[in-house]
């Protein structure tokens, strides 16, 4: 059996097919999740973002047309949410600082390894403009091409590549040249 | 009888996990050197997965009703129903209170200036109901339109009218031509704030989509009063029609954050 596409979940769930929805936010939600926390402060914040994205998800089905990417639209939703958040708390960008795992005292060796570097990619996203750290989340956390992130970010490409590269250029430098492989 | 302190074991831990409880000191501290409590914990993370999956669900299932079912229809046939309601609250508005005379003031300019107002108006709406998936248009874009909203009326009112002027309506005092003007172009205005936040899918939680409404409505109110006042000194047209789009935006921009700050 070959599993649909999100496209066809999409479509599926704005025919009123609910099992989509499920499928869709299995698929979607981890990695929206991932993105928001790392943009913002608090965990809980970045999980109330989430819901009302796949809220919105819901409300603009009837809007989904055949042909357009189901991720980049909805991580579209998800960073005009992520700028009201911003814009109605009267806050800036910041990276959060309740760091996954780091006060857990039950936390294993492996898993510590992880949440350590999760926290030094954290650290490392914390020192890139709001801008570079829009394109790197969803070029790098979520997997977005740079044409799509340069449209969900309303510039050009070009600019978006700048961003891009300067970007994890500075990632490089705040982890040390060799001591994370993950940034690519 | 006297009571000893129960020491958590792994199924207490599995128990409170399963129930979403937190865990107390003495289970962390199980935790912390229990294999089985560490796997079972991760093997449970998905979980919070499921817990953010049925407080999406049950925010979907709030979404009932006529509302709903009107923020859920198509961008286009919403901007479309709050253009046909605007259609029909200037109609409504002409046939309850008719323009006492077309006379003074050339038809062409009544058409132009009913034109310009009806235009303007559906360009705000189409701005004010644009989709959350679409990325938004650049602040300055909106902060032109809201301005462009309030001034046009303005511009309206202090530009001469060609023709003979008309100072006043038979047997009414120009306070209250001033007064019923400004309350039948915010009631016009009012109206079509009511249509977009019905409309509205969340945008009018920000500053500016609520001036923008405004802006639309004061426009639609000033399209409305056109086809009602043929009143055109100055001051009457400064203080009952071109004020109506600032009143709406101050009361309804005090009413969206005493709004926003109760659901905060």
């Amino acid at each position: 059996m070959t599993s649909r596409s999100d496209e066809e979940l999409m479509a599926a769930y704005a025919r009123g097919d609910a099992a989509a929805f499920r499928e869709i936010f299995e698929r979607l939600s981890p990695i929206l999740l991932r993105v928001m926390r790392h943009q913002l402060r608090r965990p809980e914040d970045a999980s109330d973002l989430v819901q009302q994205t796949f809220l919105h998800l819901h409300r603009s089905r009837l809007d989904f047309r055949d042909g357009a990417q189901l991720k980049p639209w909805l991580f579209t939703i998800a960073m005009n949410l992520k700028r009201e958040y911003f814009r109605r708390a009267s806050r800036k960008p910041e990276s959060p600082l309740e760091l996954d795992g780091r006060a857990d005292p039950s936390t294993g060796n492996d898993e510590h390894h992880r949440l350590e570097a999760a926290d030094a990619v954290e650290f490392a996203l914390s020192k890139l403009s709001p801008e570079q750290r829009d394109v790197i989340s969803l070029h790098w956390l979520a997997g977005i091409p740079l044409p799509e992130v340069a449209q969900m970010v309303g510039a050009s490409l070009s600019a978006v590549k700048v961003r891009a590269h300067r970007g994890y250029a500075a990632m490089r430098q705040a982890l040390g040249e060799s001591s994370n492989p993950e940034v690519p | 009888m006297t009571h000893t302190r129960v020491v958590p074991d792994c199924a207490d831990v599995a128990e409170a996990v399963s129930r979403g409880e937190p865990l107390s000191a003495e289970a962390q501290a199980h935790v912390s050197h229990c294999r089985v409590c560490q796997a079972s914990r991760d093997a449970a993370r998905p979980a919070s997965g499921d817990a953010l999956f049925a407080r999406v669900e049950a925010a979907i299932g709030e979404e009932r009703g006529l509302l709903a079912r009107l923020r859920s229809l198509p961008t286009g046939l919403r901007v479309l129903g709050a253009v046909a309601w605007a259609v029909i609250i200037v109609l409504a508005s002409t046939l309850a209170t008719p323009r006492s005379a077309y006379g003074p003031v050339p038809a062409q300019y009544l058409v132009l200036a009913v034109t310009v107002l009806a235009i303007l108006t559906a360009l705000a709406v189409r701005l004010d109901l644009r989709p959350l998936q679409v990325v938004p248009s650049g602040h300055a874009s909106v902060l032109g339109m809201i301005a462009v909203g309030l001034a046009v009326p303005v511009a309206l009112a202090v530009l001469p009218a060609p023709g003979p002027q008309v100072t006043s309506l038979p047997g009414v005092g120009d306070t209250p031509a001033i007064v019923g003007c400004f309350l039948i172009g915010c009631g016009a205005g009012t109206l079509l704030i009511l249509g977009l936040r019905a409309l509205d899918r969340g945008a009018h939680r920000s500053p500016t989509n609520v001036l923008l409404a405004a802006a639309a409505g004061g426009l639609l109110g000033n399209a409305a009063l056109e086809l009602h006042c043929p009143i055109t000194t100055t001051v009457h047209l400064l203080l009952g029609h071109a004020t109506v789009g600032i009143a709406l935006a101050a009361a309804y921009g005090i009413a969206a954050l005493r709004l926003t700050r109760r659901t905060a």
